[in-house]
């Protein structure tokens, strides 16, 4: 059982993830813009977050991103480098590309694409706190 | 004025110099009939009562012509008009000798015909006739001087008894040959008739010439003009075809910007910065242009002179002599104008004026196709952005949707009854088919997005498609086909953006393996020729109805077959490959048979290595290396 923080502006993407993950016994924390997303992370300390890429600008969720990465010492999420994050992205049905950075820009653990399937999202959160 | 002196080697003139080697076809043509008639008239006139002939001269001088005419034949017919060069030398080589026994065989011919009391004298204005034809004015009195030079040595020698003399006509025997008088007055008229044929002659050759001449520079620009659908390029190729075919110093375009009314520069070719920069580039209408863009053209025949010239001293600075200005007129409007100028004073007669306004036009229409084609694309895009805008509005709530009935499907939310069940999972497959219709909408825009398009990379073929291949394996397994790349192991690169060609050989083989039933085969087959790459997808599925075929790239069309099956599907797959294709200017083909299967083929331009990363970076390296020296 983790604590998992999810930032997601649009509710019914939420409430999808919070049915799949309690269903799989975790216990769900809410979001719904970077700024709340930051509060929580501190407040709360999750587990593992799960991010949306676009929220009210549509590069919220990377400079969320780097803020929680920064190698910064001095930095107020420092205690948060190695929390695993999941993005939430919206991708081609028929292609593996993504709108946006790719995986190797971008320093986050692992991937999961709009419409959410509950069984996907819960093996991917599990592998990564495993 | 035209110049039809015959070494000047210049595209221009080469057809002249096959011309000349066409009439000395002609001229051989006709050198068999002379000697031929000159044989016979001899042996005609031998036995005429009253004639006293030099028979055995005359046959000669006859015998000779055929034999020099067979080698000039001879000759002619080994010239091979493919080798230009050789063409030009040996063509001037063979009027020379054409012309040198010419004149001998008319010296001869005179002098036994009776020199300067000869019958045969008004032949010497054949040969000035011909002359003018083909030769240029200061060759052709040239050649008068040399021909009347010899009719009247002929006479003095045979007047100081050097050369015997020799009377046609027995009963007209006389010494008035001998009469100075006489011969100067024989040679008179005859040098005052050669100069009148020889310069009316040249001056129609020169007239002709120079019509000639103008057809070809109009067929040379119109073509150079409307090459290109770019405005920028168009008025580049414009002002340089224009001084060029007129042999100008140079040429301006100014276009009328629509928002301030100024005539702005848009191109320029032959003049100096410094007379670009002195002339502002930004003019508002003066008195000159607004008169051009009414009443054209105008044409400034001493610029010194004229006070409708603004930068009086930029221009002679810069040399100009005289211009020559015409308006660019497209959808009924004035929208600029086109100048040329040059060095010399009076340069632009009616004729080369009427030049210019007839490439003004052709120009003029080629700015308005380019004009339309650009609005054309920019509603093309704009509607793509809007396209853009609203499938992006629209997959949101769509993935939140189908989120959502995914955790009911998935019994999150408690058990349903069957019927329940039933209906939801009938709204998720509505609602997936929904979102693939949404994201072909949203690829289809994209690739019609010009400011989306990243710059085009090298791509290597090969491993983008064995990673395709792979990737699409489970499925094809899952599906019971067998799935195959058939690609030689040279790397062939290919440029792109690697999401472009990602759509389109997700399309294609998505599209092979969708419409295959299980037992099938599915193969892409690669291979390069001539610098060109062949890509085809090749599958033993249920094929397109032949009806059906015309209308594959259609956005929205889904074929007879495919509808029936209830094979679900957008049809918009084809569309987004070939917008892609279109862009990156490649060909795709398809080929197919209801029943048989299918083979969609790509015909891309390629290179074989020659683009890997590394090769790319050392060419960069260079330049930069260069750079430095340099500085």
């Amino acid at each position: 059982m983790a604590k998992i923080l999810i930032i997601d502006d649009d509710p019914d993407i939420v409430t999808s993830a919070r049915l799949s993950l309690e269903a799989a016994g975790h216990a769900v924390v809410e979001a719904h813009n970077g700024t709340e997303g930051l509060e929580k992370i501190k407040a709360e300390k999750p587990d593992l977050i799960i991010l949306d890429v676009m929220m009210d600008t549509t590069t919220e969720g990377f400079q969320l991103t780097l803020q929680l990465r920064s190698p910064d010492p001095t930095s107020e999420y420092k205690d948060f480098l190695e929390t695993p994050i999941l993005m939430l992205t919206s991708i081609h049905s028929t292609t593996p590309l993504r709108f946006g950075p790719t995986e190797d820009y971008l320093p986050v653990d692992e991937f999961v694409d709009k419409p959410l399937d509950p069984d996907e999202l819960v093996n991917k959160v599990e592998a990564l706190l495993s | 004025m035209a110049n039809r002196k015959i070494d000047r080697p210049n595209s221009l003139d080469m057809p002249f110099l096959c011309e000349i080697a066409g009439g000395s076809v002609q001229l051989i043509r006709a050198r068999w009939l002379v000697g031929l008639l000159l044989l016979a008239a001899t042996a005609i006139g031998s036995n005429l009562k009253g004639l006293s002939l030099q028979e055995r001269p005359l046959y000669l001088i006859g015998a000779g012509i055929l034999l020099y005419n067979a080698a000039l034949s001879f000759f002619l017919q080994r010239l091979n008009p493919q080798d230009r060069l050789a063409c030009e030398i040996r063509t001037r080589n063979i009027v020379l000798i054409q012309v040198a026994f010419d004149w001998l065989s008319m010296t001869a011919f005179l002098h036994f015909t009776g020199g300067i009391r000869s019958s045969a004298i008004p032949l010497i204005l054949t040969h000035v006739f011909i002359t003018a034809l083909i030769m240029s004015r200061w060759l052709t009195f040239l050649f008068i001087f040399v021909d009347v030079g010899t009719l009247g040595g002929i006479a003095l020698l045979e007047r100081a008894h050097i050369l015997p003399h020799y009377d046609m006509i027995a009963a007209a025997e006389s010494a008035i040959y001998t009469d100075l008088l006489f011969i100067v007055s024989r040679l008179a008229f005859v040098t005052i008739i050669a100069f009148v044929i020889g310069f009316v002659m040249t001056s129609v050759m020169i007239r002709h010439q120079e019509r000639d001449s103008r057809t070809f520079s109009l067929l040379q620009a119109a073509q150079t003009i409307s090459a290109t659908l770019d405005i920028q390029a168009l008025v580049d190729n414009l002002t340089q075809s224009i001084t060029q075919s007129l042999k100008a110093h140079g040429a301006t375009v100014r276009l009328i910007d629509e928002s301030t009314g100024r005539l702005v520069l848009e191109s320029s070719y032959g003049l100096s910065e410094d007379f670009l920069r002195k002339s502002p580039l930004e003019l508002t209408l003066r008195a000159i242009e607004t008169e051009v863009l009414t009443a054209p053209p105008l044409v400034v025949n001493e610029c010194d002179q004229d006070d409708r010239i603004q930068y009086h001293e930029a221009v002679r600075e810069e040399g100009i002599r005289s211009m020559v200005t015409v308006p660019l007129r497209w959808l009924g409007k004035p929208k600029g104008i086109l100048s040329v100028y040059a060095r010399r004073p009076k340069y632009f007669s009616p004729a080369n004026a009427d030049l210019v306004t007839k490439i003004a036009s052709i120009a003029s229409t080629a700015l308005e196709n380019a004009t339309s084609y650009r609005i054309l694309q920019q509603q093309d895009s704009e509607r793509a952005r809007f396209v853009r805008i609203v499938t992006h509005e629209l997959r949101s709530p769509v993935a939140g949707a189908q989120s959502l009935v995914r955790t009911m499907v998935r019994g999150l939310v408690g058990e349903f009854e069957d019927r329940q069940f039933e209906l939801i999972e009938r709204v998720s497959m509505r609602l997936d088919q929904l979102k693939s219709l949404i994201d072909d909408l949203l690829a289809l825009a994209s690739g019609r997005m010009e400011d989306l398009t990243k710059p085009f990379e090298w791509i290597a073929l090969q491993p983008y498609l064995q990673e395709l291949v792979d990737r699409l394996q489970p499925e094809a397994a899952s599906k019971q086909i067998q799935l195959k790349l058939d690609a030689p192991t040279d790397l062939l690169y290919v440029q792109a953006t690697e999401e472009g060609l990602a759509r389109i050989f997700d399309n294609l083989l998505g599209n092979a393996l969708k419409y295959t039933p299980a037992g099938g085969r599915v193969s892409i087959v690669l291979h390069e020729e001539q610098g060109k790459v062949e890509v085809r997808v090749v599958d033993t599925g249920i094929g397109i109805p032949l009806s059906d075929q015309p209308h594959i790239w259609d956005e929205f069309y889904r074929a007879r077959n495919v509808r029936q099956a209830g094979i679900l599907g957008t049809g918009l797959g084809l569309s987004i490959v070939k917008a892609l294709v279109d862009q990156f200017g490649w060909l795709i083909t398809a080929e197919s048979k209801e029943g048989e299967g299918s083979t969609f083929t790509l015909i891309l331009p390629a290179d074989f290595n020659s683009h890997a990363p590394s090769g790319r970076s050392g060419g960069a390296e260079k330049e930069e290396a260069h750079k430095t020296d340099e500085c």
